[in-house]
């Protein structure tokens, strides 16, 4: 249990650890996009951690990277190959995002640190808690942009031909003339929201270790 | 397309890194050298546009043929940790002195959303040949360009006063924002 | 040596296993990629 609270708050991934940056800006303009990102995030993470911790005492260090790379290209194709079939609409709102989790350093960087060294029940509650911290970390980067950017916070709207529901929340906001404030749907206001959310928690860090000093 | 349109785009107005977000670890971990930050834009430019060249063969004649279009996103991985593993021996032969300064960050290209993503870009966008050259070589001095920028500007900042939650990243982060907003007044050309 | 042949080994039977699962989930699916 703690190892999946490690995940979220100690060793965040976006927010303290720094990886996975590239689709924390870029499919954060939706808290939809966001955490349904984060959930395919999840479970190939949960998947690869797996495997990798299976056969980790078999793989010699010469191998480790093409093999690591294969396994986790092979779940991430899986996912692909099942959301273009069945769930077309964020097959294409995900884009070119979702190949790229091959190339996340948080599933390639938790292989390397964790998944290869640690048992398979270990290797999966800390692919857990990770998961969920960087569900959670770029759905509030979401909530953040898509309120202040557009007024809205879309909760389940590609999506809802295939779960017959529909979540879309208009207004938020009282009506004044500041908002909506378009810069944050822009890459601007992303690298910005990044930045202020990441010295955020970064002075809540400082502040702890203070108390405890 | 137009080719010359298609080489501003990828420059400049769809920068990979400040409009399509990727190349986004290495921007943050390499930039706060000048020399740092060029010369792992020219490694990454020899990357991509190398491995856009293979991968798009690949693809058009390998890939699609076969009906195995699925394997896409493997084959094009495996192929640019290829092309930077021999670009790690090929430095290590040659350029002493360049690959000792790029040290661990020569390995993380392959994990570099940049180069992946272009050469998914070149087959989701449906270029020919040349407009894949076009693109690969555009996008990639994008990036360099960037990088470039982002250093400099970063080496000045150290020397300031930031608040202390501030330091490091998210100073960066904002830097990067500005630029972004600079880069995006592009799409008017 | 006896290193590099053993990890050639498990890297060869890595792609194999990963191809037929592919494989496997592209059929199920329809087989039409």
């Amino acid at each position: 249990m703690k190892t999946i609270f490690n995940g979220i708050i100690k060793e965040n991934p976006t927010f303290v650890l720094l990886l996975g940056l590239c689709p924390a800006l870029a499919v954060t303009k939706t808290v939809e996009s966001a955490y349904l990102m984060g959930i395919c995030v999840l479970v190939i993470l949960i998947f690869s951690s797996f495997v990798i911790s299976l056969i980790r005492k078999l793989v010699t260090d010469s191998v480790r990277i093409p093999v690591y790379i294969l396994i986790i290209g092979t779940f991430v194709t899986i996912v692909e190959v099942l959301l273009k079939e069945y769930i077309p609409n964020l097959y294409s709102a995900l884009g070119i995002y979702l190949p790229l989790i091959v190339v996340n350093c948080i599933v390639l960087g938790r292989a390397m640190v964790v998944a290869s060294k640690e048992k398979p029940l270990k290797s999966i509650l800390d692919a857990i808690g990770i998961g969920l911290g960087f569900t959670l970390a770029i759905s509030l980067i979401a909530l953040i942009r898509e309120v202040l950017g557009t007024n809205t916070i879309t909760l389940m709207d590609s999506i809802s031909s295939f779960t017959g529901y529909k979540a879309v929340y208009t207004n938020i906001l009282p009506n004044t003339n500041i908002f909506p404030i378009s810069i944050f749907t822009t890459s601007t206001g992303a690298f910005l929201t990044l930045a202020f959310l990441i010295a955020l928690f970064n002075k809540i860090k400082g502040g702890k270790k203070n108390e405890s000093n | 397309m137009n080719l010359i349109s298609l080489f501003i785009t990828g420059l400049l107005t769809s920068n990979v890194v400040l409009s399509k977000f990727l190349g986004i670890c290495p921007f943050i971990g390499t930039s706060n050298k000048e020399k740092n930050a060029l010369y792992m834009g020219i490694s990454v430019t020899l990357v991509i546009v190398i491995s856009s060249i293979i991968t798009y063969l690949m693809y058009t004649y390998i890939l699609v043929p076969t009906d195995t279009v699925y394997l896409k996103t493997i084959m094009f991985i495996l192929v640019i940790a290829s092309m930077v593993q021999l670009l790690e021996i090929l430095l290590k032969r040659f350029i002493p002195k360049v690959h000792k300064t790029l040290g661990l960050y020569l390995p993380l290209i392959t994990t570099n959303c940049a180069v992946l993503g272009v050469t998914l870009l070149n087959i989701n966008n449906g270029y020919n040949f040349y407009e894949m050259l076009v693109y690969s070589i555009s996008a990639s001095l994008g990036f360099t360009l960037v990088i470039y920028i982002f250093s400099t500007i970063r080496e000045r900042i150290e020397n300031s006063d930031i608040p202390e939650s501030f330091k490091g990243t998210p100073i960066a982060l904002i830097t990067a924002a500005i630029m972004a907003l600079v880069f995006s007044r592009f799409t008017g050309i | 040596m006896q290193d590099n042949i053993k990890g050639i080994l498990v890297l060869t039977i890595t792609a194999f296993v990963c191809s037929l699962l592919l494989y496997l989930v592209i059929n199920l699916v329809g087989g039409n990629i």
